[in-house]
């Protein structure tokens, strides 16, 4: 038994208030000289006795009536529940409450929420204890509701109970920290206690930290009480091309976890789009297994999307959902100048590139091809291209060369394919800075292969260098064999100069490279040593010419993979407008608040949004809307999964210690109070008290003539 | 008649009772023709019984009728009517001197009667004589029919102050030594005495053919007990005390009081002497009335 008020215990002197007070106020007797003293003395004899005990009975019972006034006032309390007893000295002293207020505490265990848990237990320990305390809330941000300790236990519940559980993962340590910092603020000869409510994966990363300090102790709660927390959630979700399913075709991949102990069958997944249930799946997960789940979809349209993949319900229901955006890949300009135009059409140099793209074009493939030659480069501006390709040029204008030159510099994408036409030197002195490699001259390809087979044969056969580079990401081994039957009979020697920077994607299979790309400033430079017609090679007529040109347009273009990159709850987004004219926009978040950002004055300042504070898609807008109606891209914002994994936490040191007084077991079990059961017992009293004066009255009919009850202590006879 | 006289006399009182004849239901002796009935057959008018003739008897006492019937002499006997010798015995122990809430003490209000019984007797020409007695013999005026016997007793009764233990017993004894006729005997007491030899000496004495009145005077206090608060109760007759809560023991004392006075009550009459309870606090013209309609059934 404790007591909350232990200090009114001291009411307990006032039970010897009834005897003082019948020593004091003793009447002098009235004396009668009475003839019938006989009687007087045979009543007397035969009373005195009971008398005497109901005198004491009722002096005893008005001390424990004022003794029962001051036990019940101390509020007793009974915890039959040992593991939930506090230490009378923690129940004294000053304690803070670090609440994890992340979304894991929205967890649903037995259809009480985690943080619903946490609320009772620590109105528990706040009914049991009579110390000052303080409350720090620890979600996307942390928070110290109460600036300081205080004694209104009631303003603490209340703080408790408004709180909103936030999306974010918050950052436990930092909490117990501030905890520390209210403690500091605690008179010194009193126990200073930090009572952490979490779940098992958030006192798992906080208590990796050590806080103990002199009269400090740090208490994790494991709200869960070591009950097995299952749960399942979307990791992340990754949207890429998906050429071998088709132009069009996007890959869409999400990845799910299962955080339990027991395996999952038949896991139902599906892929929304604009809330528009687009598949159904099912997945199967072991124990503590992360699986991919691929979703293969078409997506011809000009506008984003909103996307949403959501397995089937948990006990956590918000890790359930992932979302991001679908947007359209852009439309790749491409200016393709022709160095070899030929009137027959299958001998031009671009035969094979306009009619690859120009079927993929109709299947909603995005690339734009314009066809210029040489001479006309001039009069193209070149900004408005995304990639241009100088396909068997023999040479530029300088002044062609230093226009291409800005032009990749400043982000944009050049590919140069050899043909018989060009010339070295001349491509060399022009743009060899841009290039990989520098040129040195044509070979006919095989001759150090064959020589090695001792054989003679006058081709060289493709073959991938790295699978790596993101233009072959998407090539699958069986595609990379089929690329190894394409023939290249005569290439483009290049210099050997290893400090170019440039990777090489293709090679002969005598290690001639045949394809490479270097990064220059902010564009990207591919350079094909062999001819983009079948001069030089079967390439053009073989099934991966499209999707090698495709991809490395695409990887030149900087667009090779659709945007649906995902931000975490409370992570800063920077916006990136489609335009420089865009001095304001207008973010609407997902529960529909609207949010204002206007463009950092200092140019070299990034332009990010902070309030990503709630999952789902953020819309944002150009402010006032541009003219010709353009759009800005919207971001999605996921939660951070890592408080998902709810495994059971192990405490470490003397919180596993069973023993009596375990202080993790905190505010488990309500403490029983005991006031009304002395408010009982004091109606008891009062009834008997009530009982024996009766009784007492009940010989005398003359009451007017009686004295306080206090003195009605029969006096020793003494005859 | 001093002031004392004054209290013991209520004289509008003893006007009332002037008409008033007491009656004596045991037969008494005395030496004068008076109202009472006398144990000697005489000439009076009320006739007793029949008994068969005996040489020597008068000749005018056959009753004649029924010689006629039964043809056997019988004589007619009639009660013979004599005065009566009285004895008011009155109780002087200091506890008659109490009394509560401005009543008359008992020994004042027992005066009282006495000097109003007294009065009926001496009017009718009965013989009263007073014997005052506390632990001793205080006072003792001999029985007498004399006119100024009268004040002969209420003069003794102004002297006397009362003092002293209760001695009821040896107070009898006083009077059976005394009366050595038959006498009506009236005892004024509170019979706070318990040495038990009143009831038996009071019996004795009725077996003695006395008539034996005990006129049990108390004060309302000692039959209720009204008190509440702690009291230090003192004895009167000696130095005896007790500190008590009278509310604590009110009900035994009063089934003790009870008690005692009904055990008195049945062990005189079973003796086949009266007894008369009475209040200070009640009417003495009316126990005096009511006293008088007892003599007369």
């Amino acid at each position: 038994m404790n007591f909350l008020s232990p200090a009114l215990l001291v009411g307990l002197i006032g039970m010897i208030i009834p005897p003082i007070l019948h020593l004091l106020l003793r009447r002098k007797p009235k004396v009668v000289r009475f003839p019938a003293l006989e009687f007087v003395l045979r009543a007397h004899k035969k009373t005195s006795r009971s008398f005497r005990i109901r005198q004491i009975m009722l002096m005893t019972v008005r001390s424990l009536l004022l003794g029962i006034v001051a036990f019940s006032l101390a509020r007793p309390i009974l915890n039959d529940s040992a593991q939930g007893r506090m230490t009378a000295e923690q129940a004294r002293g000053a304690m803070v409450f670090v609440v994890d207020t992340s979304y894991a505490m929205d967890y649903k265990l037995n259809g009480e929420a985690l943080i619903d848990r946490a609320r009772i237990r620590i109105s528990n320990i706040l009914s049991q204890s009579q110390a000052s305390a303080g409350l720090v809330l620890v979600g996307g941000e942390t928070k110290t509701p109460l600036s300081e300790l205080t004694a209104d236990a009631g303003a603490i519940r209340r703080q408790l109970d408004e709180v909103k559980l936030s999306q974010g993962v918050g950052r436990l340590d930092e909490g117990i920290m501030r905890g520390l910092e209210l403690l500091e603020d605690a008179p010194q000869d009193v126990s200073r206690t930090v009572f952490v409510f979490s779940t098992p994966s958030g006192l798992r990363r906080a208590s990796e930290i050590s806080y103990e300090q002199d009269r400090t102790k740090v208490i994790f709660v494991d709200v869960s009480e070591g009950t097995p927390l299952p749960n399942c959630a979307v990791l992340g979700v990754s949207v890429e091309p998906a050429p071998t399913m088709g132009s069009g075709y996007w890959k869409i991949a999400a990845r799910v976890r299962n955080f339990g102990t027991k395996a999952i069958n038949t896991l139902p997944i599906r892929l929304e789009v604009d809330k528009k249930v687009l598949v159904n799946g099912f997945v199967d997960l072991s124990a503590g297994e992360e699986t991919e789940k691929v979703f293969f979809l078409p997506l011809n349209r000009d506008t984003a999307a909103a996307a949403f993949i959501i397995i089937g319900t948990d006990p956590l229901t918000i890790d359930n959902r992932y979302p991001f955006w679908l947007h359209p890949a852009p439309t790749i300009r491409v200016l393709a100048v022709n160095g070899d135009p030929q009137p027959t059409p299958y001998k031009d140099e671009l035969f094979y590139l306009d009619r690859a793209i120009e079927p993929a074009l109709s299947q909603g493939a995005r690339m734009k091809l314009t066809i210029a030659e040489v001479d006309t480069i001039k009069r193209k501006k070149l900004k408005q291209f995304d990639v241009i390709i100088l396909a068997n040029i023999p040479e530029l204008a300088p002044r062609d060369a230093r226009a291409v030159d800005g032009f990749v510099r400043s982000g944009g994408g050049l590919l140069v394919t050899a043909g018989a036409r060009v010339i070295p030197r001349k491509i060399n002195a022009l743009i060899g800075s841009l290039l990989p490699r520098t040129l040195r001259s044509s070979r006919i390809a095989g001759d150090a292969a064959a020589s090695a087979e001792g054989r003679d044969r006058r081709v060289g056969f493709l073959t991938a260098s790295t699978q790596e580079h993101p233009i072959l990401a998407n090539f699958s081994p069986d595609d990379l064999f089929g690329l190894k039957q394409t023939r290249v009979s005569r290439y483009m020697l290049l210099e050997p100069t290893p400090s170019s920077g440039g990777r090489t994607v293709l090679s002969l299979d005598d290690g001639s490279p045949i394809l490479l790309t270097k990064t220059v400033d902010k564009g990207r430079v591919g350079l094909l040593a062999t001819s983009l017609d079948r001069d030089w090679t079967d390439l053009p007529i073989r099934v991966h010419f499209l999707p090698i040109l495709v991809q490395t347009v695409r990887y030149l273009a900087r667009t090779q993979a659709m945007d649906s990159s995902t931000h975490l709850v409370g992570q800063k987004v920077v916006l990136k407008p489609s335009s420089a004219s865009i001095e304001r926009v207008q973010i609407e978040a997902p529960d529909g608040t609207l949010h204002t950002q206007s463009k950092p004055t200092n140019p070299t300042e990034a332009w990010v949004f902070k309030d990503t504070n709630r999952l789902g898609h953020y819309h944002v807008r150009p402010d006032p809307p541009m003219a010709d109606g353009e759009q800005m891209a919207g971001f999605a914002v996921a939660l951070d999964t890592q408080a998902s994994n709810l495994g059971a936490y192990k405490p470490k040191g003397d919180i596993d210690n069973q023993d009596q007084s375990n202080p993790s077991q905190a505010g488990k079990e309500p403490p029983v109070e005991l006031w009304h059961m002395g408010l009982a017992l004091l109606f008891l009293l009062l009834l008997a008290e009530a009982g024996l004066i009766y009784g007492r009255q009940g010989d005398a009919p003359f009451t007017d003539q009686g004295g306080s009850s206090s003195e009605a202590i029969t006096q020793a006879p003494s005859v | 008649m001093n002031g004392k006289g004054s209290q013991i006399i209520d004289q509008s009182l003893l006007n009332r009772l002037s008409g008033m004849a007491v009656r004596i239901k045991r037969r008494v002796e005395g030496n004068m023709t008076g109202k009472h009935r006398s144990p000697y057959h005489g000439s009076s008018v009320e006739f007793a019984q029949h008994r068969e003739y005996v040489p020597g008897d008068e000749i005018r006492h056959v009753d004649w009728r029924s010689y006629a019937r039964t043809d056997r002499y019988y004589v007619k006997q009639f009660e013979d009517e004599t005065n009566v010798r009285v004895h008011l015995v009155i109780d002087t122990s200091e506890s008659m001197d109490f009394s509560h809430a401005a009543q008359d003490t008992k020994f004042l209000y027992s005066c009282r009667l006495a000097a109003a019984m007294a009065w009926c007797f001496i009017r009718q020409g009965d013989a009263i004589g007073l014997l005052a007695h506390g632990n001793r013999v205080v006072k003792y005026v001999p029985p007498s029919a004399q006119a100024n016997q009268f004040w002969r007793v209420v003069e003794t009764l102004e002297d006397i102050k009362p003092h002293g233990p209760t001695r009821l017993g040896d107070a009898l004894l006083k009077v059976a030594e005394l009366s050595g006729r038959r006498s009506h005997v009236i005892i004024l007491s509170d019979c706070l005495d318990f040495d038990g030899r009143l009831t038996g000496l009071a019996r004795q004495l009725a077996n003695r053919s006395h008539d034996v009145t005990v006129v049990h005077v108390l004060d309302r206090a000692e039959i209720e007990f009204p008190f509440g608060e702690v009291t230090r109760f003192e004895e009167l007759e000696s130095e005896e005390f007790l500190l008590v809560d009278p509310r604590a023991m009110r009900t035994e004392y009063l089934r003790q009081v009870e008690a005692w006075r009904a055990q008195l009550k049945a062990q005189l009459r079973e003796g086949n002497v009266n007894y008369m309870p009475v209040m200070t606090d009640d009417n003495v013209e009316h126990v005096m009335f009511e006293w008088l309609a007892g003599t007369q059934r």
